[in-house]
């Protein structure tokens, strides 16, 4: 087989590939749905946000990332493993091999802590404790 | 019959000629060559995690693109230009070969914790828009590790045209089209009177400087551009490696910076700092974005377009350091004949090959022993350092080569390159120093522990490993081929 027909079949299967789970994903996501239940969390999320000092985010915003129950942020329990992507996330500005952690400011993780409050309690103290060992500074301007 | 007869005799000519098409080199173009490199440094991955410091996240990348990018972008440009191969013939020649293998093995080294922590974002990205509590999941994970990089290495040992136009794609669909969608959205949102959740006054273009938080941030903001000179090993695949690189690096650099900058900026003009859950990942922000416009819909295509971006750049990393190792292996004898095999593509299969059992192994570690898994950040903190060692090397060399050497062709000189290596030489010096004061992470521990574990990690990693196979070399490891270089793109396919 030659050259350009090994890199056209290359293509063509990782172009179907993604097609595939492009279409698989499309259908399997669901995006929270504007309830009465969610507009009345939101509400509340964005008065525990004022009261913390923290620009909240948009009604809009809030129920369609956070719904009725928190999403994913509260299906996932605290485990290793989220825990090491949650620390791999606290890094610099590089995306490839340059990622290395920094310090960071509090207030980047003061608003999941709010979230959790708000929309699954139970996980609040476990996150509470992994966010009150880090070592932080004042590195974001109100 | 005479036609038969005609025929007959036609036949030898008609082989010859298709003989030498399927012979004739197929070259790489200098923008497929810039995609790469764009691909290997830069994606959207960082957007959200950049957002946060508002209009000072600029400074935080231009900063760095003047004492870094600039420096690396444009000192590999001239020797790229000059010197085929890539960081180990820069080094070999300007300094030693010994040094020379030490510089692409640290490049090749920093890969080896970077694909595990790459495709457990891939897991974790692809689990928020299927089933989220996947990502608990140490199977999943580790089968996706191990599938995918697997699945690399299987696309890398095509051949260089096939890859270099997967990285290209991926760029675009996963990388340039979605950027520029958050960008314009970004525009509109504030076209439509909504005013900015971050400040965008002068009081906001410096972040505040909070003592050695601040320098660790704004230093460590430098490896952001890490991996611009690394597709310089492919410089032969072009038809005029002497002009077309240094074009090449050119646009790789307008294209970073603009990738690093804009949507970060458009994340924080819609999305408050630290209103979202990073413990969701980052598609929360995105998808917090979209729900701004309604469009949450788009979430799932976003995350298929950033995780095909993250896999271009890893089809990236697999086919440069390991293709810069096995030619000085080769033209040294550094490597044993196995690792030194090449497959009928021209590709480095075994040493991709010995890579993916160590990556296996170190999957298999990271989802199922949670001793690994939490201390896992540790060893990217490790690889960064041994990358910076081949830096140095590198700017060295280049001072090396032009005083060495001053009239050897080079299709592009860099302007003052002394003092562009003074400075790049400097900032490297900097981020390794700074790679030694304990992050966010590490909380309050004893920081000389850290000092130490991070120091063995490097002496292990970057000093400890290639001296023993410079140690442990046979003569007969040298190939008689000398100098080989891989066959052109597409050849003896």
């Amino acid at each position: 087989m030659d050259v350009s027909s090994t890199h056209r079949r290359t293509y063509l299967v990782v172009g179907v590939v993604f097609v595939v789970l492009l279409i698989v994903a499309l259908v399997v996501f669901r995006a929270p749905k504007k309830t009465a239940e969610s507009i009345a969390k939101a509400q509340e999320l964005i008065a525990a946000f004022e009261l913390a000092g923290l620009t909240a985010p948009s009604e809009q915003q809030i129920v369609g990332t956070f719904g009725e129950d928190g999403g994913p942020v509260c299906d996932t329990d605290f485990d290793e493993l989220i825990q090491n992507n949650l620390n791999l996330l606290l890094s610099n500005g590089a995306a490839q091999v340059g990622a290395r952690g920094v310090i960071i400011d509090a207030k980047v993780l003061k608003g999941e802590a709010i979230v959790l409050s708000i929309y699954c309690p139970d996980r609040l103290p476990e996150f509470q404790a992994f966010i009150d060992q880090l070592k932080t500074a004042d590195l974001i301007r109100d | 019959m005479s036609s038969t007869g005609g025929s007959v005799a036609a036949k030898p000519g008609i082989a010859k000629q298709v003989k030498a098409a399927a012979m004739t080199p197929q070259f790489l173009t200098w923008t497929a060559l810039a995609f790469m490199t764009v691909s290997s440094v830069a994606s959207l991955r960082a957007a959200p995690t950049m957002a946060v410091y508002g209009l000072a996240g600029v400074f935080l990348y231009i900063v760095p693109a003047i004492i870094f990018l600039l420096p690396t972008s444009l000192v590999s440009a001239e020797l790229a230009s000059g010197y085929e191969g890539g960081v180990y013939n820069w080094v070999t020649r300007g300094i030693s070969a010994p040094l020379g293998f030490l510089a692409v093995w640290c490049q090749f080294a920093m890969t080896i914790f970077y694909y595990p922590s790459l495709l457990s974002f891939v897991a974790s990205t692809f689990a928020y828009v299927i089933n989220p509590e996947w990502a608990n999941s140490g199977l999943y994970v580790a089968v996706m590790i191990i599938g995918i990089y697997w699945l690399g290495v299987l696309i890398s040992a095509r051949g260089m045209k096939g890859l270099a136009g997967l990285a290209s794609s991926g760029l675009l669909v996963g990388t340039l089209i979605p950027g520029a969608a958050l960008v314009i959205l970004g525009i509109v949102y504030l076209l439509q009177g909504n005013p900015s959740a971050a400040p965008m006054d002068a009081a906001h273009i410096l972040p505040p400087w909070a003592g050695i938080a601040s320098l660790v941030l704004i230093v460590n903001n430098f490896l952001s551009y890490s991996g611009m000179e690394m597709n310089a090993v492919h410089v032969s695949d072009l038809r005029e490696p002497g002009k077309e690189f240094p074009k090449a690096m050119f646009l790789a650099m307008g294209l970073v910076l603009v990738i690093f900058v804009l949507p970060a900026l458009a994340i924080s003009w819609v999305v408050p700092a630290g209103t979202m859950s990073l413990t969701a990942g980052l598609m929360q922000a995105f998808q917090a974005f979209f729900a701004q416009f309604g469009i949450e819909f788009l979430t799932p295509i976003l995350a298929l377009m950033i995780i095909s971006a993250s896999l271009a750049g890893m089809l990236t990393w697999l086919a440069g350091p390991s293709k810069g190792l096995i030619l000085i292996g080769r033209q040294e004898g550094y490597l044993p004949p196995y690792l030194q095999k090449l497959n009928k593509e021209g590709i480095q299969q075994n040493i991709l090959v010995a890579q993916g059992i160590v990556t296996t192994i170190i999957a298999l570690l990271y989802a199922f022993v949670p001793n690994v898994s939490s201390v896992y950040w540790i060893f990217s903190v490790m690889t960064t350092q041994v990358y910076l060692i081949m830096y140095l090397l590198m700017f060295v060399a280049a001072i090396q080569l032009r005083r060495k050497d001053p009239d050897h062709p080079r299709g592009y000189k860099a302007p003052a390159l002394v003092f562009l290596c003074i400075v790049g030489f400097a900032a490297s010096a900097a981020a390794l120093l700074v790679g030694f004061v304990p992050p966010s992470q590490f909380g309050g521990g004893n920081p000389w522990t850290y000092v130490g574990i991070v120091a063995g990690g490097v002496l292990l990693i970057g000093l400890l490993i290639p001296f023993l196979f410079y140690r442990l070399r046979k003569p007969s490891w040298k190939t008689e081929e000398g100098p080989s270089a891989p066959a052109p793109a597409g050849t003896g396919d």
